[in-house]
């Protein structure tokens, strides 16, 4: 089930995703599409199913029904012997190395420092070499702006920088697109902007990323498009310009308008 | 008996190699047991830690002076004769693997759930990421507990004198009762060694949480310094 690769293709594409926990459906039917090097944010009320439909990109969540493909392959169910079985856990974890996620609670690992946390895994999945592994977590500690916090653990770092470690610890496994849910939602107020700039500057670097956020300044900053959720659905989506100053539907209208959205 | 002082303190802290052996084994066993049984008795499906947790349960509820005499003679009936120390091992390591796996189960359900994720979402196999992430963590909180409970089985490894286990309250009490002009000497000498070891426990713990970081909790907001 894989198409030839080519760079026109949407690296990422979500096909009438419905997805539901016991009776609640809290996806219904959700088409989701990411092109390379986009940077695509999802905004919308609490409890809309975002952080559900980006959990669902690296599968984490496995949809009820519906098609996700990344990069041209399908990977929440694969082709044997003619017929089409949801992949093992094996399959999904090859396709979570490509997917890297940042979580809203940072989740560094406590017993390791910042360097050991950025390169565990790369050693470990991708056979990187211990000298190579530290040397590009070097780099990446000195883009975040933190090299010399290199040997520190996470609780002797602000939470701002546990977030940018985060982001380069996401960043070490070289994904091909990187997921980030809430980053700064935990965040005292005064480090939200420290974040914000790293992921600022990545976009910079045509790096393909889908934010959820509250960010709404932010979204429209950095974002090649916005998608408004609201009860399981896409309501609305299109260029920030559109979504924050002109948006078409009520609902959206209706949400902004309640965040106080000016600009 | 007619040894001198001195000879009598040296032969009860001869006897404290049988406590010490008793002590280690049954320690260093049930630590491994207990960690081998943790991965299954945190499993979600009741019927899968069902054994483990009759196990532990039964384990908890005996008394160790029943466990012991209990293993001793049961091996008795089933015609295995084992040594005194043997059967005193086994008895111990039933009864602290029951406590451990309950303290690292603990420790395992105390590891945030967002651990998980995380070496989920970096693609870890499984086995990597219980034994280099979540194990370490696990073992970082348990280290106390744990602790406490080495302290226990010490001190109750005095109760293996029934069963003929040649530990240091037995040799005292045998030098008292036919010498009885030293007691209140011998047995101060006698809590002193507890003290001692005790206080070989509470290095190790000192040792063990410095190690693994103990106090450094996960995700702790500092500001920035
Ligand atoms: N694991 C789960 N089990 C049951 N319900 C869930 C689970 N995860 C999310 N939900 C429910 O799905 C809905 C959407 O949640 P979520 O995707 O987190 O929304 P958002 O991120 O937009 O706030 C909510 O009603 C939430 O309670
Ligand atoms: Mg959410």
């Amino acid at each position: 089930m894989t198409h030839p690769t080519d760079d026109t293709m949407p690296l990422v594409a979500l096909r009438n995703i419905h997805k539901s926990f016991g009776d609640l459906e809290v996806l219904k039917g959700v088409e989701l599409t990411v092109n390379r090097g986009e940077v695509v944010s999802l905004i919308g009320p609490s409890g809309s199913g975002k952080t559900t439909l980006l959990r669902l990109i690296n599968c984490l969540e496995m949809p009820t029904a519906g098609e996700v493909w990344i990069d041209g392959k399908r990977i929440d169910a694969v082709e044997k012997n003619g017929r089409i079985v949801p992949a093992k856990e094996k399959e999904l974890r090859a396709h979570r190395v490509e997917t890297g996620m940042v979580f809203q609670q940072y989740n560094l690992f406590p017993h390791m420092t910042a360097m050991e946390n950025l390169i565990y895994a790369p050693r470990i999945v991708r056979g990187v070499s211990k000298d190579q592994a530290t040397a590009e977590a070097r780099t990446l500690l000195t883009r975040i702006g933190l090299a010399e916090r290199a040997e520190h653990y996470p609780n002797e770092l602000s939470g701002g920088q546990q977030q940018r470690v985060a982001v380069a610890r996401a960043l070490a496994m070289k994904p091909k697109v990187i997921l980030f849910d809430e980053v700064t939602s935990a965040l005292d107020p005064e480090m939200v902007g420290e974040v914000l700039e790293v992921l600022g500057e990545l976009a910079e670097t045509g790096m393909t990323m889908v934010l959820v956020t509250h960010e709404m300044q932010f979204a429209s900053e950095v974002s090649d498009r916005v998608i408004f959720m609201d009860q399981g659905a896409v309501v609305e989506e299109g260029p920030p310009s559109q979504i924050f100053d002109a948006p078409l539907q009520e609902r959206t209208q209706h949400f902004l308008r309640r965040l106080h959205v000016r600009r | 008996m007619n040894s001198t002082l001195g000879d009598q303190m040296l032969s009860i802290l001869s006897a404290a190699t049988g406590t010490l052996q008793l002590v280690f084994w049954s320690l260093v066993i049930s630590t491994i047991i207990g960690a081998l049984l943790t991965p299954v008795a945190v499993r979600k499906n009741i019927w899968v830690r069902l054994p483990i947790m009759v196990y532990s349960w039964i384990g908890r509820a005996l008394p160790p002076l029943t466990l012991l005499i209990g293993f001793y003679f049961g091996f008795i009936y089933a015609g295995i004769r084992l040594p005194g120390m043997t059967a005193a091992i086994i008895a111990f390591v039933f009864l602290n693997a029951a406590y451990t796996v309950e303290i690292f189960r603990a420790g395992y359900l105390a590891v945030p759930k967002g651990q998980f994720e995380g070496v989920k979402a970096l693609g870890l196999p499984p086995w990597r990421a219980q034994l280099g992430i979540i194990a370490p963590q696990v073992l970082r909180v348990s280290t106390p507990a744990l602790i406490t409970n080495a302290t226990t089985v010490l001190k109750d490894s005095a109760l293996a004198s029934v069963i003929g286990v040649m530990e240091m309250t037995a040799q005292t009490q045998r030098i008292v009762q036919s010498a009885p002009g030293h007691a209140i000497i011998l047995y101060s000498y006698l809590a002193v060694l507890y003290i001692v070891l005790c206080s070989g426990l509470f290095i190790l713990q000192h040792y063990l949480e410095k190690r693994l970081k103990v106090h450094r909790r996960p995700q702790a907001l500092r500001r920035k310094p």
